[in-house]
């Protein structure tokens, strides 16, 4: 048998596999989409197979690998059903994805990419799966979030995916120019710690490094001429800080408190060196730097039950702030600029940007989860009748923190405010739909 | 006890010792009643995963979890998410456990009835058996949906499917229940299996629990 022969044969068994997937729901809206694509790429891999010379190894080998691919995609979808995930927090993130995260095909010049969702591993299982490559200029992109499947309802924690969103901008042809004169530019700027793989290592080796650092460090062999040689992607960590900055404009305070919870339990120190992210006390550090910078921290000037609770959850995040310098690595103008220059490319995609919230929603939403109430925007007036508004879910989430910070909340668990919110995201897709629809 | 009229329960909402969240529509207020939507899960009876229901199966034992109690109880039932837009088909004679959309809380001083809506018991709906909701309840109420008619029910997620009814409780002197207690399904965020064994155990241990 011929390795062309086999792999026409391989075809017939994924499609066998692709027709066993269709066992489960595991997409909102149902599995019609996804088998379509894995049917259509299996169709052009299939056709482009039977076309090849089997003398012609190179492209009968480029042809198994794009099998092998769409193989792992299907077995990746095939083992997440709807019920594993939080499907309304899910279908906000979509939202987002979908506002930005588009690209030009034969058809349309701006069609959205396909979400998919899946469910497994641990704490640091949150990721986008983003497709570096697409089969042909006809299709588009499938971008498969993972969330870990301990936290199926922990959205306070989800927000964390805010960071990885901004993984799969980046990806998209259409903004990476854009981001990286807007956004990288300053991320990157002239005299900072990274300007240069050499500016990093530099800052890393400087007089002022931790002496644990530098000892773990040395113990490792890493010195600053090879760190970024052998040992850690530089390209890998302004990524990583370019996604953050996209976080926190996606997010707001809801996602610095998840990186915060997250990025902390994953390395307790917070200055461990890896290869693909930067220190985790250099991304609070900047997150909160860039929380203040953007105003994200200020309080309702009247003093009331808010304005304490929210001083509270700032109070709290500033925990997690290094007070060592060394830990600070950029240029608070640039740093400035850096995140308006996100803003500016998310708000004109909405809903992919954080909205302001208003202080009297939150008000009377602190006021619900406080009293174990799922917080959305609806409210009885003084003559007894009931009124729903509009609320941002990222307003839910932040929140939902605050209430969890809070000293003298509802002396709840965190899982029970993690599960009010996502009630609260799930009741205000209803709230919405009633609005819009004229109820 | 007595029943709430319209403007006494809008009194409660408004001071919120009732919470009934959210209402889409002023439309389900009723004079002495208001409707509840159906949530986005539902529970049905896994068909062939036990023989019977055994109240014995129930009672706790001390030590690590068993492993054929903690597998008859994961399988006792299939779990559906149901997004809006979506429906659920309700067979007749089958029975699905369906949260209401609304989140509702009951002061320590009121009951709730649940019932169908009129309209849906006409079609065969039935909002089963357990009706009374009780005082200072927290969550979701879970409807216990039947199709008494002859050809399955579609149903949608956001729909009107029932109606509480609200009863003031009389008490005793100035004797009154801890405000504090809530009961074995506080806080339920969607419909589950309850314990039916609780408190009753010393009958189910008469025979031998050897051969249930």
């Amino acid at each position: 048998m011929t390795t062309k022969a086999f792999l026409l044969g391989e075809c017939d068994n994924i499609g066998a596999l692709l027709d066993r997937t269709l066992r489960f729901d595991y997409g909102l809206e149902g599995s019609f989409e996804f088998y379509e694509e894995c049917s259509a790429r299996l169709g052009i891999l299939q056709s482009e197979l039977n076309a090849v010379d089997p003398a012609n190894l190179p492209q009968v080998g480029i042809l198994s690998r794009g099998l092998a691919e769409l193989t792992q995609l299907i077995c990746r979808i095939e083992r997440s059903s709807i019920g594993e995930y939080s499907w309304p927090f899910v279908e906000e993130l979509k939202r987002i994805a979908a506002s930005i995260c588009t690209e030009a095909t034969i058809d349309d010049p701006d069609a959205p990419l396909k979400v998919y969702v899946l469910a497994e591993g641990a704490l640091d299982a949150y990721c986008i799966y983003h497709e570096r490559l697409r089969p042909s200029y006809a299709k588009r992109r499938l971008l498969t979030i993972v969330f870990p499947k301990t936290l199926k309802h922990f959205v306070l924690l989800h927000s964390i995916l805010g960071h990885e969103i901004g993984h799969a901008i980046f990806g998209c042809t259409k903004h990476q120019a854009t981001l990286v004169k807007d956004v990288l530019s300053h991320l990157t700027h002239v005299g900072g710690a990274f300007e240069t793989a050499a500016a990093t290592a530099a800052h890393i080796f400087s007089n002022t490094v931790p002496p644990s650092v530098l000892a773990d460090l040395s113990s490792r062999g890493a010195t600053e001429a090879n760190l970024f040689v052998e040992f850690s992607d530089w390209s890998s960590w302004w990524e990583e800080l370019l996604c953050d900055v996209i976080g926190l404009v996606s997010f707001g305070p809801a996602f610095v408190a998840a990186e915060c919870s997250l990025l902390y339990s994953l390395d307790v120190t917070g200055l461990g060196v890896g290869p693909y992210h930067p220190l985790v006390a250099w991304r609070i550090n900047l997150l909160r730097r860039g929380a203040k910078l953007l105003g994200l921290d200020l309080l309702p000037e009247n003093d009331s039950p808010l304005k304490e609770a929210m001083q509270e959850f700032w109070n709290y995040i500033d925990t997690f702030v290094k007070n060592d310098p060394w830990c600070d690595v950029l240029d608070d103008a640039e740093f400035l600029a850096a995140l308006n220059g996100a803003e500016k490319l998310l708000s004109l995609h909405k809903p992919a940007a954080y909205p302001p919230p208003s202080f009297e929603a939150m008000e009377k939403m602190l006021s619900a989860i406080h009293r174990l109430v799922p917080p959305v925007g609806f409210a009885v007036d003084s003559q007894g009748e009931p009124h729903c508004d509009n609320v941002d879910f990222r307003h839910i989430l932040y929140v939902g923190w605050i209430e969890s910070r809070r000293q003298n909340g509802s002396g709840t668990t965190f899982s029970i405010v993690n599960k009010l919110c996502e009630h609260a995201i799930m009741q205000q897709r209803a709230i919405s739909i009633a609005l819009e629809g004229g109820m | 006890m007595g029943a709430l009229s319209k403007s006494a329960f809008q009194e409660r909402l408004k001071g919120g010792s009732l919470v009934v969240s959210p209402i889409l529509s002023g439309k389900q207020l009723g004079r002495s009643s208001i409707d509840l939507r159906m949530g986005t899960v539902a529970l049905m009876s896994r068909a062939g995963s036990q023989s019977h229901v055994d109240p014995r199966a129930y009672i706790a034992t001390p030590g690590p979890p068993q492993h054929a109690k903690v597998q008859v109880k994961q399988q006792k039932h299939e779990r559906h998410e149901v997004p809006y837009g979506r429906d659920l088909l309700l067979h007749p004679g089958s029975l699905v456990l369906v949260p209401t959309l609304e989140w509702v809380q009951l002061p320590y001083d009121l009951q709730g009835i649940v019932t169908a809506r009129s309209c849906w018991a006409r079609e065969g709906l039935n909002i089963a058996t357990a009706t009374i909701i009780n005082p200072s309840y927290r969550g979701i109420i879970t409807l216990e949906l039947a199709n008494f008619g002859e050809i399955p029910i579609r149903l949608f997620p956001g729909l009107r499917l029932a109606q509480i009814a609200l009863y003031s409780l009389d008490f005793v002197g100035d004797v009154q229940p801890d405000a504090a207690t809530h009961g074995q399904f506080d806080l339920s965020f969607e419909p589950a299996a309850g314990n039916v064994s609780l408190g009753d155990e010393v009958f189910l241990k008469l025979g031998s629990l050897d051969k249930p």
